[in-house]
């Protein structure tokens, strides 16, 4: 149960969307109110299907409400350069 | 506070088991519907009470948690069972045997399904947390597992004659299960304590969060 690389802005969005509680985010999405805690306290990535459907609760995009919390390195580790052969 | 709490819980429902067995033996009386009602019994009320406070705290068992705890419950006190009767009655432990040991087992089995039956609705609720902690879980098991059969079978290769003669097929039958149910106990425990450590996280992370 380390911390989890993948970042988000849960708490930010239940808050803008009239202070929806995190039991109400857990019933409409499907999984438990401790997913929502672990999720907003960074200790947990989400699977796709969840994030997606949390994505759709909030109507924004998967990566809008995800993030790495380390850009630079994620990119540094991650991101194609020109001449990468596969 | 929150590590001790499962591993409190599976000692008090073992040492339940062992003593229904022993119970059962010294008086020659059936106890195993009595550990069945109260296994049904502490279902109904812990799913109740866990039910009520899920509002306030957030921090409550979540539907995966609160079944491995029902798991927990029934297979401790059936392995605190089993093996306190394999001590007293070895091969006696047989039906008709003049006593009620094989039928209070299954009783406290039986009272575990009817008590599974109260939680089947909470497996359908998904926590995204279990996949991770399920597998930690799984391989604790297995690895109690093989450890607790390569000492049995040690002691079945190198123990002297006289004591592997007086451990028939039977109780050698029961060992292993005991052993078997054991290991899953070993499993079910290693998730709740991944849980118990999830929820103190848990609660430092919302203390600090702004």
């Amino acid at each position: 149960m380390t911390a989890s690389p993948i970042g988000n802005n849960l708490r930010r969005l239940r808050f803008e969307h009239d202070g929806m509680s995190q039991a109400d985010l857990a019933r409409i999405v499907g999984v438990t109110r401790q997913t929502i805690v672990a999720l907003e306290t960074g200790r947990y990535a989400p699977s796709l299907e969840l994030a997606m459907r949390l994505a759709t609760v909030f109507g924004c995009t998967v990566d809008s409400l995800f993030h790495w919390t380390d850009a630079d390195a994620a990119r540094a580790r991650y991101a194609r350069k020109p001449g990468d052969r596969t | 506070m929150h590590l001790l709490k499962p591993v409190a819980f599976l000692f008090a429902c073992l040492a339940v088991g062992a003593g229904l067995a022993v119970l059962s033996f010294v008086a020659n009386v059936s106890t195993g519907w009595a550990g069945a009602i109260a296994l049904a019994a502490w279902a109904f009320i812990a799913r109740r009470r866990w039910l009520e406070i899920e509002a306030a705290s957030g921090l409550e068992p979540g539907a995966p948690e609160r079944i491995l705890w029902l798991r927990t419950a029934g297979n401790a006190l059936i392995v605190g069972h089993v093996a306190a009767s394999v001590l007293l009655a070895g091969d006696q432990l047989r039906l008709g045997n003049d006593n009620t040991l094989a039928i209070d087992s299954w009783s406290i089995a039986l009272g575990q399904c009817v008590a599974t039956l109260l939680f089947r609705r909470d497996e359908k609720e998904r926590d995204e947390r279990h996949a991770a902690i399920a597998a930690r879980g799984v391989r604790a098991g297995y690895t109690a597992l093989i450890l607790s059969l390569v000492v049995l079978l040690g002691w079945l290769a190198y123990a002297p004659p006289p004591q592997r003669a007086a451990l028939s097929h039977f109780v050698l039958a029961n060992l292993v299960l005991v052993l078997v149910l054991a290991s899953y106990g070993v499993m079910l425990l290693r998730q709740l304590l991944d849980y118990a450590i999830d929820t103190r996280q848990a609660l430092a992370a919302e203390r600090s969060a702004p």
